[in-house]
């Protein structure tokens, strides 16, 4: 008799979400997808209202990522009024930027994904959590604390307050940086510094202990996609999007935003809410591409800040230039902190970062506005259309999360192979099939723009579809 | 009353207020709301030692600030009190028994602070009493009402000049005792 496995809710990611296993006669996985079973409809609901209050009410999609909305929305906007913002406008919602990506990528290693690194994917399920690390590794689990919370303190000292702070407006930001604010900043980055330089070292010791992780955690040939410089280093805030084949060669490159539908199309599943963008040239699902801290990695010649680029070449070193196996997305996004705390140093040391010409006012000059930004989790696109009153018409959000929508499922069809065995089900099997998709740091709140928590279920379905076992966690 | 501190935190702040709930969900907004008042009545006072916080969540990188204080105040909203009255009580580290997702209880930051920061500050939580948790951003009257009560009653505790124990009259010494019990 076939059966299906669900496990609802997946545990220690942002979002709610399901994942089903179907079983062959044997007991052998046969199929495998992640579901995402949340939805909010925000691309519907802000039609009719200014784009003045875009970046506001887009921030209010995600309470964990939302300065990467506010980014990409206010650059659309920036769009539609057709204004190039002042030079120090563009480096403050930097700062911001980096301060988010600092956050977001501590919350994730050191609070999500860290207890399975320390305890082991068949660790005990009551320790593996950030208050079993504060137990028996409280010294580490105090890093992830004050990394997040020296991001979090930034942004909150830029935008008045943690979330939703509604300082990058159209334009620019609506307020600029103070002596006092940057001497705080300044003054906190040494400790942070140091903080991700142990969790890097730290990282190496543990790297080595899972060779099946790394072999099937999401490991195949895809392309990837993500944002460089001018002089292809690594980049969040603006610039190129890249899009490369599976060896981390150049394949395609989109410098003016409004372009992105030529290269980027949306499928829609059945199955889950969450889209499927794929690369439009080579179909679908034959165009499915990565984006996120490995992506960002691979497609950059560089970080361009000294101790970033060191663990960089490490990476590359032991990894080559396009690693394909997604549990590396964990040294990447710690590399992504160094780099994001010393490019902070830099943004802040810059002589004009006190300058108070911040923003640029116009009405809409435009009628249609795109903005692309890389959130902590991968490449965002805002797409806005307004009528001559400067009223929203139209919306489309592509977000990081949905970007890797086809290499999650994969993945968590290639992990479910591996470790699940219908026959003799243990909870280790199957928090693998939830560690698959916690390398990849989803955000299903940003990805169907709702709000959620993180409760995930697997099913074990009979071969004509009947639920016949399931597991169910609840935050 | 604090812990042994073996990673000798400075404490920065006397008191730090920190009112939590999602103000998009009515009388949710209770505690951001009551943090946000009580913020802007103790700024003419220069109150440095006193910080208080406003967010949706309570989430584990508040255990810095936490740390950084000798007393703290949890400020939520509640539906299982009478609407428009405040309920106080103490609250001591506790293990949470479920997994950490995002958001924790006050006893879990503590416990929290205590095993990641060596640091215990003296808690309360505070409740205020609640009757819709609807979607909106205003907060019911019942609700701003014990807000802005709340608010000034506390910015008194906050800002008030402590006089010597001798100066005060014994009555008086005894009606502080109860508050500050109920505090």
């Amino acid at each position: 008799m076939n059966r299906t496995i669900t496990i609802e809710g997946v545990t220690r990611i942002e979002g709610h979400a399901c994942i089903t296993i179907q079983l062959d006669e044997a007991g052998k996985v046969a199929d495998a997808q992640f579901h995402v079973t949340q939805f909010r409809g925000f691309e519907k609901f802000v039609e009719g209202r200014p784009l003045t209050e875009m970046p506001a009410i887009m921030a209010r999609i995600c309470g964990i990522c939302p300065v990467s909305h506010l980014m990409a929305s206010s650059k659309a906007c920036d769009d539609l009024l057709a204004v190039e913002i002042p030079p120090n406008a563009a480096r403050l919602r930097r700062i911001m930027n980096l301060a988010q990506l600092v956050q977001s990528h501590a919350l994730s290693f050191f609070h999500l994904s860290s207890p399975d690194l320390i305890f082991g994917m068949d660790g005990d399920p009551a320790k593996r959590n950030i208050f079993g690390l504060i137990q028996d590794h409280p010294d580490f689990a105090r890093d992830g604390i004050m990394l997040r919370k020296f991001g979090q303190d930034i942004i909150g000292l830029l935008g008045g307050k943690k979330i939703h702070p509604a300082w990058t407006v159209p334009g620019g930001v609506n307020a600029p940086l103070t002596q006092e604010h940057r001497d705080q900043i300044a003054s906190m980055i040494p400790d942070a510094l140091a903080r991700a330089l142990r969790a890097a070292e730290y990282f190496q010791r543990v790297r080595d202990c899972y060779p099946a992780e790394v072999d099937d955690f999401a490991n195949f040939p895809t392309m990837f996609v993500g944002l460089v410089s001018a002089d292809r280093l690594l980049e969040h805030y603006d610039g190129t999007l890249l899009f490369s084949d599976e060896h981390g060669a150049p394949v395609a490159e989109l410098r003016e935003p409004r372009g992105y539908a030529s290269l980027i199309a949306e499928a829609v599943e059945k199955h889950s809410f969450l889209k499927s963008p794929y690369f439009r040239p080579r179909g679908y699902p034959h165009g499915i591409y990565r984006v996120g801290p490995l992506a960002r990695l691979v497609l950059a010649e560089g970080c361009g800040t000294p101790l970033a680029d060191r663990e960089l070449d490490i990476f590359r070193q032991r990894l080559g230039r396009a690693p394909q196996s997604s549990f590396h997305y964990h040294w990447a996004r710690l590399i992504e902190i160094i780099y994001g705390i010393e490019m902070l140093q830099r943004l802040l040391e810059h002589p004009d970062i006190l300058s108070e010409h911040v923003r640029a006012r116009a009405r809409p000059n435009k009628l249609e506005g795109v903005g692309i930004s890389e959130a902590p989790r991968g490449t965002l696109i805002h797409h806005y259309r307004i009528d001559e009153n400067g009223l929203m018409r139209w919306a489309n959000l592509i977000i990081a999360t949905g970007n890797n929508n086809l290499a999650m499922n994969r993945g968590v069809l290639q992990v479910a192979r591996r470790f699940v065995d219908g026959n003799r089900l243990q909870e280790g099997m199957l928090n693998r099939v939830e560690a698959v998709i916690r390398c990849f740091d989803p955000c299903l709140s940003c990805s169907t723009h709702a709000l959620g928590q993180m409760p995930l279920r697997i099913e074990l379905l009979t071969a004509q579809g009947e639920v016949c076992d399931a597991l169910q966690r609840q935050d | 009353m604090r812990s042994k501190d073996k990673i000798n935190r400075p404490i920065e702040l006397d008191t730090l207020v920190i009112g939590y709930g999602n103000p998009m969900r009515g009388d949710d907004g209770a505690g951001p709301a009551l943090a946000e008042q009580l913020s802007e009545r103790l700024q003419p006072w220069g109150c440095g030692r006193v910080k208080c916080i406003s967010c949706m969540q309570l989430t584990p990188e508040l255990a810095g600030d936490i740390a950084a204080a000798r007393r703290v105040v949890f400020v939520d909203a509640s539906l299982d009190i009478a609407p428009g009255h405040v309920a106080i009580r103490r609250v001591t580290p506790k293990s949470p028994a479920n997994n950490f997702s995002h958001h924790l209880s006050p006893g879990a930051m503590l416990y929290l602070c205590r095993r990641a920061l060596n640091a215990e500050p003296d808690a309360w939580v505070v409740a205020i009493g609640v009757e819709s948790m609807q979607i909106g951003d205003v907060l019911s009257l019942l609700a701003a009402k014990a807000v802005d009560r709340l608010a000034r009653h506390l910015a008194y505790r906050l800002v008030r000049p402590r006089k010597p124990a001798t100066q005060a009259h014994p009555s008086a010494q005894q009606g502080r005792r109860t508050k500050r019990q109920s505090l």
